[in-house]
């Protein structure tokens, strides 16, 4: 028996969590009552005390700290030259570099379909009184090209943060765990409105828009939370008073399932 | 359905520093390569793998409390990986390596602390590992059950079984002056 005590104040640190550690109880528990167990325990920690110090003394080359850095240094400026060729300003122009490769071999029919009805149902979009209204326009209405992708809501929070858009501070605790697309910012009404894409769970896409309001919101508070069709999508919403900042679900299409968020616990 | 979290949870990942970790933890990191190799110059080539790979993955690192358990096992792993690759060639010996220590230590000091790592590097490797880690980086024992792989039951008795071996050495050592003390038997 006092072996087992031995083997198991062998693992035993003091002063550290170990103490609270149910496994050591009745071997601490133990050193109360048996002087010669007390005694080995005390040598034990005295010895492994000095061991310790012994270990710790720097003995690392000098050379190693310098070498470490060194080549970590460069493994940084090789990570950056690779970020940097897929840097956004870069995608932008390529991406630009194709649309006009494609403009111009389908010149007509873009400029007939596509983005006159995009100027326009922007200007449509301008005109809605409610953000509600004309946030479920533009999704119903034109095709959204986000300005970053990841699939992680924290790297796009970040990104808007960083380009001064608002971003919520809180919001359903399921929705935060769907994986994300991307993320744009743009102007209505002359506001910053953030926009996140988040994939649904039945393979659709929701988005949360959020918008810091320069007047009152542009709807009642308490029917935020309702659930509501329009242009054929479902929405619906909150406002956090403590930072003026009004958020607004809209699903991709009218069976994404926006019930399942609740907007009235945050 | 539950109540939404704070945007700030989000904002503390990515901040693991690199030369802070470096500076933080090289010399216990080579601390426990040396009692893994044996050897100086493979401790060194060990612990600049494992620091190698922190600065390649780093981005991929978003907690900094995991960073050092993340070292120490990538440090393990490729330990693991070398020794299983020249298997058929015989042990390196231990090397001496007071010639890193600072001049001006005092002789019998080097001599004590010298003495110490020297018994522990004459462990067998199954009671020397463990024993390191808890020496060493003052790791628990589930902590070092998880790094090595190796169930709680078995760190307990390598660390009891390696703890006596070590006492024994060091008390049969002259000018230890440990050695003098009448240390734990089992």
């Amino acid at each position: 028996m006092k072996t087992d005590y031995k083997e198991l104040l062998s693992a035993y640190r003091p002063d550290t969590a170990d103490q609270n550690d149910p496994l050591f109880a009745q071997a601490l528990e133990q050193l109360e009552h048996d002087v010669e167990l007390k005694e080995w325990f005390d040598e034990q920690k005295d010895m492994d005390a000095e061991i310790r110090a012994a270990l710790l003394t720097d003995d690392a080359p000098e050379t190693l700290l310098e070498d470490v850095l060194e080549f970590g240094a460069e493994v940084k400026k090789k990570n950056r030259k690779i970020i940097r060729f897929f840097q956004p300003a870069q995608l932008m122009a390529i991406a630009a570099c194709i649309a006009l490769v494609g403009i111009f071999a389908f010149k007509d029919s873009i400029i007939n379909n596509q983005i006159i009805g995009y100027h326009s149902a922007l200007s449509k979009v301008e005109q809605k009184e409610t953000f509600r209204d004309a946030m479920s326009l533009w999704v119903a209405d034109t095709f959204i090209v986000l300005d970053h992708f990841a699939e992680e809501p924290a790297q796009l929070v970040n990104y808007l943060a960083d380009t001064g858009s608002p971003v919520f501070d809180a919001i359903p605790a399921n929705l935060e765990q769907l994986p994300t697309l991307g993320c744009k910012s743009f102007k209505w009404k002359d506001q910053t409105v953030s926009l996140i894409c988040f994939h649904s769970q039945e393979g659709k896409i929701v988005h949360l828009f959020v918008l810091s309001p320069s007047n009152e919101p542009t709807e009642a508070i308490d029917q935020m939370h309702q659930l509501q069709f329009l242009h054929d999508l479902p929405s619906k919403g909150w406002y956090d008073e403590n930072s003026n900042k009004q958020h607004m679900l809209v699903g991709s299409a009218r069976d994404v399932s926006l019930d399942q968020f609740n907007t009235q616990m945050i | 359905m539950g109540i939404g979290t704070t945007v700030n949870r989000h904002r503390t990942t990515h901040m693991v520093d690199f030369e802070q970790t470096a500076r933080t933890n090289y010399q216990r990191l080579y601390a426990f390569a040396l009692q893994l190799t044996r050897n100086p110059s493979d401790a060194e080539d060990l612990t600049q793998h494992a620091f190698y790979r922190l600065a390649v993955h780093i981005q991929n690192l978003k907690e900094e409390n995991k960073v050092k358990s993340w070292l120490y096992s990538t440090l393990y792993r490729k330990f693991i990986d070398q020794r299983r690759r020249t298997v058929k060639f015989p042990s390196v010996q231990f090397e001496e390596t007071t010639n890193h220590v600072e001049e001006n230590t005092k002789r019998q000091e080097r001599l004590d602390h010298q003495t110490v790592k020297e018994m522990l590097l004459s462990l067998e490797e199954h009671l020397r590992i463990p024993l390191s880690l808890f020496y060493i980086e003052h790791y628990s024992y589930k902590e070092i059950s998880k790094l090595l792989e190796i169930p709680v039951g078995t760190v307990m008795s390598r660390l009891h079984r390696g703890k006596a071996e070590l006492y024994r050495k060091l008390s049969e050592t002259p000018n230890q002056k440990t050695g003098s003390t009448d240390t734990p038997t089992r």
